[in-house]
């Protein structure tokens, strides 16, 4: 820590270079190579981190600071590289020298976790992911093979921004960049990505009706309706899979025409 | 060998491969949703020559996938390996039965990919018991002075995740695709029927399924669906008249 009289550190960008962030990005893709009941994604926090961990506390240093963070973390995979660069710019402060207590980083990691988290969660598996993925069924069901190439490009275009921007972001303004500007630009997206939510289901079910209405027998739209009603009502009992529901209405149809015939 | 055996066969080696890279991708490494079942079963089907044929697959196993989300400490169903079992099967079914509509493989290869995805949350669930161990080692390490400890547990971790991916791929391909062609030469007419009477419905609760996820944004975005829906159809009846 510096004292009185002490002379000034120098800024933390000057001790840590654009690879280093870099590495941190290309890092924060294995986060959850680890993943487990127990710490979740504390050993890919340490990991991702360990760059900036270097750049400030060198080689003998660094076992400390890395064993540090590997106690428990979660939060939204994508939105976590801000809580990387946050919690790597307080790191490199402490290891400059600054007046930042080991407590006030562990503090920032476990309130940026569930904060991140309840963004991203909503953002990229609630909404994103079903978007881009309703769109790419829709282009296959219209015939289309390039339905998946779509559903990749929609959910990674902001994806990979967020892991880059991120990193960037949490690393230029710490623990600042949780700022209304920012809060107000996801807000905006969560209800610019819900529209879209709305148009993909519409999409959805007129693909979905085009296909059945070329099925021959009478009882395909019934059908279609049954199932639509089904899985419509199935979210509210998520202890039993879908998955169970689907093998029981092939089993009730295999059933159905073994005993028929 | 007759044809569909080969088709398996001759293709295994490549799709374990891709078993593990989708596996690899759902959790440990990079997470850029190769491992969709949209995306995956049309690599496999790729692979086994018909594209297409395996997007309708994955098409249908996505909108099932979109029912789980993977949050928190929940075990997600294993819908990566799925997305390649199901094309496997649809493609070798497809092969034996060359005249039937593709109704038949389609909901083969759904039903073969819902069972794999239900089979492969234990060995997800395995995985993760065991990264407990492999984390807790490169934490004793790190204490112990040795850094480089870190790198080598997260790369232990997605090799393991990859070979784990490969081996149940392969497994379930094979005996999930085995017991379909037994299913269909014992009684083909059956398994027909019963695949035409239950494609509607999946498609129907599948499309039930996402749609959910889709307007769960609250009672707004579910009023916004149901006004476009009706204008939708308005637009359509207009249209026809």
């Amino acid at each position: 820590m510096t004292a009185a009289g002490d002379p000034v550190p120098p800024r933390a960008d000057r001790a840590v270079r654009g690879f280093d962030l870099a590495r941190v990005v290309t890092r924060s893709f294995l986060l959850q190579a680890l993943w487990n009941p127990e710490r979740q994604q504390g050993a890919g926090f340490a990991f991702a981190l360990r760059p900036l961990l270097r750049a400030a506390f060198g080689r003998e240093g660094e076992a400390a600071a890395l064993a540090r963070h590997q106690g428990y973390f979660n939060t939204n995979p994508a939105f976590a590289s801000y809580a990387l660069g946050a919690v790597g710019r307080l790191e490199v402060e402490r290891g400059l020298g600054l007046d930042v207590p080991e407590e006030a980083v562990e503090r920032a990691k476990a309130s940026l976790g569930p904060a991140l988290a309840a963004i991203g969660d909503s953002l990229m598996w609630s909404t994103l992911r079903p978007v881009a993925a309703a769109l790419g069924v829709t282009w296959v069901l219209g015939g289309s093979v390039y339905g998946p190439i779509l559903f990749l490009a929609l959910y990674n275009g902001l994806h990979l921004l967020v892991r880059v921007r991120g990193v960037l972001l949490g690393w230029s303004k710490g623990l600042g960049f949780w700022e209304e500007g920012m809060r107000r630009r996801l807000r905006w997206l969560s209800y610019g990505l819900r529209a879209c939510a709305v148009i993909a289901a519409v999409a959805l079910a007129d693909a979905l009706a085009r296909r059945i209405a070329g099925v021959p027998g009478a009882g395909a739209p019934f059908a279609l309706i049954l199932g639509t009603a089904i899985g419509l009502a199935w979210g509210e009992n998520r202890r039993l899979s879908a998955s169970i529901a689907g093998l029981a209405l092939f089993s009730l149809a295999l059933a159905w025409a073994t005993l028929v015939r | 060998m007759d044809r569909g055996g080969r088709v398996l066969t001759g293709s295994l080696a490549a799709l374990a491969l891709l078993g593990g890279w989708l596996a690899a991708d759902a959790t440990a490494f990079c997470q850029l949703l190769v491992s969709q079942p949209l995306v995956g079963a049309t690599l496999s089907g790729w692979l086994l020559g018909d594209a297409f044929a395996g997007a309708q697959v994955g098409a249908l196993l996505q909108l099932f996938a979109l029912a789980g989300l993977p949050l928190g400490g929940r075990t997600p169903e294993d819908f990566a390996s799925a997305g390649v079992v199901g094309p496997v099967v649809a493609l070798t079914v497809h092969r034996d039965l060359p005249t039937a509509p593709f109704a038949t493989p389609l909901v083969l290869g759904v039903a073969a990919g819902l069972v794999t995805a239900l089979l492969g949350r234990l060995f997800v669930r395995w995985l993760r018991a065991r990264n407990v161990g492999l984390a807790r080692w490169a934490e004793e390490e790190t204490r112990a002075g040795a850094a480089f400890a870190v790198d080598r547990a997260q790369w232990l971790g997605v090799a393991h995740a990859f070979a784990i991916g490969a081996g149940f791929t392969v497994a379930a391909a094979t005996g999930l695709a085995v017991a379909a062609r037994a299913a269909v030469r014992f009684d083909a007419l059956a398994v027909e029927h019963a695949a035409n009477l239950s494609e509607p419905a999946l498609w129907g609760l599948g499309a039930g399924l996402a749609i959910r996820q889709l307007v769960s944004g609250g009672r707004h975005t579910r009023l916004l669906f149901l006004a476009a829906l009706v204008f939708w159809v308005a637009v359509r009846w207009l249209g026809q008249g």
